[in-house]
């Protein structure tokens, strides 16, 4: 390892995991804010068709 | 939901991604080793296919941090403080990328990890621990518009340290390794592995294209939330 595979391979097993780490919290984040919005949305929606019923 | 930044944003990053797995392949398989006489660790010069375009995608958001940091202080525009947001991330993704790969190949090659009488060095650590005060500190602090004006001005005048850092190297080299684009006659790649690390530039600046986008949706959907929250708030 003198020829510094050993140092190559720490260094890339660091960014891969820092890049794939933040990109899939960032994918993550975008569906699970999508899934609250959509639900967010429907009891806006419930709660505006109840009131004109009245 | 612009339902089209999200397509996009998804496959700019995934096509940045691939790009980059690619030349990670290419310079593990492809690209030529170094001479073994002039390197006392030569297999760890392969570091460079990832390092120096992930210092360049920092730059990128470094710059997306300066324009976005200057548009709010100078016009309060609301895009211009999610540029600033989204700048100061990426540019703490991406320079914790290299603030790590370097001084790991600096403890194979120099012997020691860090030297603090070289420039570049110094520059770039004070850079990225600057995004990483930003960070750290729109987590923590109250939004108001006082301290987007404090956190826009350190944007606006840690912004300097950029072209302080690409020049630091051509006026005062010490142990840095001198620049492979534009430097010195001899400075230049081999052929093979300059292609390699292009390949590896233009997959960064892919990769952050699309995570801006990203980022920027994810603002976005974060202020629509609220609003709905609000509006939810006020009717039960």
């Amino acid at each position: 390892m003198a020829d510094g595979t050993l140092f190559l391979a720490i260094a890339y097993v660091a960014m891969i995991g820092i890049i794939g780490g933040w990109t899939w919290k960032l994918l993550a984040r975008v569906g699970e804010l999508s899934e609250r919005l959509t639900a967010a949305e429907a009891t806006l929606n419930d709660g505006a068709e109840s009131t004109e019923e009245e | 939901m612009k339902r089209w930044v999200l397509t996009l944003g998804i496959v700019l990053t995934l096509l940045g991604l691939l790009m980059a797995a690619i030349t990670l392949w290419l310079g593990f398989t492809w690209a030529p080793g170094v001479n073994p006489d002039d390197w006392k660790a030569p297999e760890a010069y392969r570091i460079l296919f990832w390092h120096v375009p992930a210092a360049w995608a920092s730059f990128q958001a470094f710059t997306l941090l300066f324009i976005g940091s200057g548009a709010w202080f100078l016009k309060r525009l609301e895009w211009g403080w999610k540029l600033h947001v989204v700048g100061a991330q990426l540019g703490l993704v991406f320079g914790l990328c290299v603030i790590i790969s370097g001084p790991i190949w600096g403890a194979a090659e120099w012997g020691t990890p860090w030297d603090l009488t070289d420039v570049r060095l110094n520059t770039y650590a004070v850079l990225t621990s600057l995004s990483l005060f930003l960070v750290m500190a729109h987590e923590g602090q109250t939004d108001t518009e006082d301290s987007r004006d404090t956190f826009a001005s350190i944007g606006l005048f840690g912004f300097v340290l950029v072209p302080l850092t690409i020049v630091s190297i051509r006026i005062w080299q010490n142990r840095h390794p001198a620049p492979v684009i534009g430097g010195a006659e001899n400075s230049g790649l081999d052929p093979q592995i300059l292609m390699v690390m292009l390949l590896g530039l233009v997959a960064f600046q892919i990769l952050v294209a699309g995570q801006v986008m990203l980022r920027y949706l994810v603002g976005g959907l974060e202020e629509r939330l609220s609003e709905i929250q609000s509006k939810l708030d006020k009717r039960y």
